[in-house]
């Protein structure tokens, strides 16, 4: 089945980000998403769009308040990998 | 699951009931109702106004026994779902108001809703409060040093016993709801509607402005914390026994094409949203995509909520013309919460019209003149462009008057000023506040800046501060005061308005700070704070410009003048982009992309 770890997925995640301005050169574990890459409401949501088809997951709007690095983010979707499967 | 049908053999009643409550036992006998679609674009719940009248019902008896006396709040933290809709209608029969709050929350966000609806639930002091499983989190977190009555789930309150009894009802003059005008943590305005000022307004809205019909659908993936979510699509739809499909925001936003396919789906003819939410469902649209779908029934696409240009609105019609899309279903319209809704309406099947007018002579003395914009050209005229929003809804009286409190005449601007059975009866527990909005002969002052032409309304500008950005209504002094939480930031050094984008077509938010640090790189990490911490409460982007002591204009009595400061803000950056500027080599610009807007 799935062999997704939060590390797997946060370089899957550098692949998303790569297309917004302020990602250039700037990602890491501890970049913040909306502080330093400056994703503004409608990026965001292009971005969670692509996470959610990827890995044929659901993510709820509740969970946002709660993530605010790329870390938190790829901790978060390995969870909701793990209860899908 | 199927969902509710467009048609049925009660007797279509525009709004002509005493209470809501008599309305929804009327809708009871019909086959209507509410449906839910989840991200996928599934049915998930659909209930028929009898079904949902019953369930009501037994719930309000479930609620009374909780002891609230009459009158007393439920808070309703209102994620689109059933329960908001069964739980709004409880309230109504047991005699108790329902205040929604809001269900969003930004990245990193947890700390400053919590605070939010803890100041919600506060100002409106709520003996009770609900919130589905997704949100009860946070709300429990909120009331945490609270004393009310009961704090749950739907499951929580649908365990509790039902009381004995008739339950208590409601007269014409009881509150319907409270409705909080903004997300302002500090500054919360609950606007408070009663049953006889909502059903006028429905009367209106469904009558002159959208002459509603037999087969009428509507349709939304608007808020119901949001004015025009839940008066326009839960109250209106009960109120004239029409079917109502219901998309979640968040799965909007994140997918706006099966707000599209739901519309198609069910052959909706009634629709409503901002004009940002029209420009990001074409942005995600094909153009073979169209062709899938069918909106020939919809025949009213009403656009309200903020400051637009026509222009998205064009791209729209266009690309969905291959979807039998009619351009004239675009419907302008004005309104806000303390009209409960609706103000003013264009007519059905009227095109957008825009009003071209001489943008000096509006500038200097507030006189729409109007300019052909094809002569205009080469004259050296500047023209503004305004958005017709259409004749006042019938049971309105208006007057557009001066700085002195004088009516002036038609195509003269000056502050719009409202009467009528739509008003709010005040802001809850704010006499003052009320004061301010509401004459004692009964006029609103809306706050909003406009000139009557031929009966028509044209909206230019705002009196009050509010800075809209994608339909929401931010106050500036919420983000002045997170600028003034910064240390080295005093309470005289911060100014927080709105203008519009570099394109024209959109308003940003700009905060003034006073800095007198000289070291780059502190002033670097003030700005970069002060935009995270915005963002992290409002979701919004906003530019942060810091200036020397003393650059902020104040008031003869020491009061900010923030209009002025905005004004200083827009002559800084001009003066910035004149010495960046090439010389320039096309034609001088005709067209002064000054606010165009629809409120409501």
């Amino acid at each position: 089945m799935s062999t997704e770890t939060p590390e797997t997925i946060i370089e899957t995640l550098y692949g998303f980000l790569e297309r917004f301005p302020k990602a250039a050169g700037n990602l890491g574990p501890d970049t913040k998403l909306a502080d330093d890459l400056s994703l503004d409401s409608v990026n965001l949501m292009e971005l969670l769009v692509e996470i959610e088809d990827h890995y044929d997951i659901g993510l709820p709007l509740n969970m946002m308040g709660d993530i605010t690095t790329i870390r938190d983010l790829a901790a978060k979707i390995a969870q909701l990998v793990e209860d899908r499967a | 699951m199927q969902a509710t049908g467009s048609s049925h053999d009660l007797a279509l009643r525009k709004a002509d009931f005493s209470t809501l409550c008599e309305a929804l036992d009327y809708a009871a006998q019909g086959a209507t109702g509410v449906n839910f679609y989840n991200a996928r674009g599934e049915i998930y719940a659909s209930a028929t106004y009898a079904e949902l009248r019953d369930e009501a019902m037994v719930l309000a008896r479930r609620l009374m026994g909780i002891g609230i006396e009459r009158g007393g709040r439920v808070a309703l933290v209102a994620e689109t779902s059933p329960h908001f809709v069964r739980f709004f209608w409880a309230c109504q029969y047991a005699g108790l108001v329902p205040v929604p709050l809001p269900a969003t929350i930004q990245i990193g966000g947890h700390a400053a809703y919590v605070a939010q609806l803890a100041q919600l639930i506060r100002n409106c002091g709520a003996a009770a409060a609900m919130a589905t499983p997704e949100w009860v989190d946070f709300l429990q977190e909120a009331v945490a040093d609270m004393d009310l009555a009961c704090v749950g789930t739907p499951e929580t309150f649908d365990a509790l016993p039902e009381a004995a009894g008739d339950v208590p009802g409601v007269t014409p003059d009881s509150t319907a709801y409270i409705q909080y005008t903004s997300g302002s943590t500090r500054f919360p305005r609950g606007v408070v509607i009663d049953h006889k000022t909502v059903l006028a307004n429905i009367r209106d809205m469904a009558g002159a402005g959208l002459k509603l019909r037999e087969g009428d659908r509507f349709s939304s993936w608007l808020p119901f914390y949001h004015d025009m979510g839940l008066v326009a699509f839960i109250i209106m739809p009960m109120a004239t026994q029409r079917s109502v499909d219901f998309l979640g925001t968040h799965d909007f936003a994140m997918r706006p094409r099966k707000w599209l396919e739901m519309m198609s789906a069910n052959r909706a003819t009634i629709t409503s949203a901002p004009p940002f939410a029209y420009e990001l469902a074409v942005m995600r649209v094909r153009a073979q995509d169209a062709e899938g779908l069918d909106l020939s029934a919809l025949r009213v696409a009403c656009v309200g909520a903020e400051m637009i240009s026509p222009e998205p609105l064009e791209r729209f019609a266009e690309v969905l013309a291959p979807a039998g899309f009619r351009r004239s279903a675009f419907l302008p319209c004005y309104g806000m919460a303390e009209c409960s809704l609706g103000i003013s309406f264009l007519g059905l099947d009227e095109e957008v019209r825009i009003d071209y007018i001489d943008s000096e002579d509006m500038q200097h003395d507030g006189i729409a003149r109007p300019l052909d914009p094809v002569e205009a050209e080469g004259t050296g005229h500047r023209v503004a462009r305004y958005v017709d929003c259409g004749a006042l809804l019938p049971t309105f009286d208006i007057e557009i008057r001066d700085d002195n409190g004088q009516p002036l005449p038609e195509r003269h601007a000056g502050v719009i000023h409202l009467r009528g059975p739509s008003v709010m009866s005040g802001y809850f527990q704010d006499p003052e506040m009320t004061r301010e909005a509401l004459s004692a002969d009964g006029w609103l002052n809306t706050g909003d800046i406009g000139y009557l032409a031929g009966g028509r309304l044209f909206l230019t500008g705002r009196k009050k501060d509010m800075i809209i950005i994608h339909g929401r209504n931010i106050w500036p002094q919420d983000l002045e005061h997170l600028a003034k939480s910064q240390p080295g930031v005093s309470y005289n050094d911060v100014a927080a308005f709105s203008v519009p984008s570099a394109d024209g077509r959109h308003e940003e938010a700009v905060i003034v700070v006073q800095c007198r640090d000289r070291d780059e790189i502190k002033r670097a990490r003030l700005v970069k704070t002060i935009i995270g911490m915005v963002r992290s409460e409002f979701g919004i982007d906003c530019r942060v410009e810091l200036v020397p002591a003393r650059t902020l204009p104040r008031t003869s009595s020491g009061k900010l003048a923030r209009a002025r400061a905005r004004l200083d803000h827009i002559a800084r950056r001009q003066a910035a982009a004149a010495v960046h500027a090439q010389p320039a080599t096309d034609a001088p610009e005709t067209v002064d992309e000054a606010p165009i807007r629809y409120i409501a």
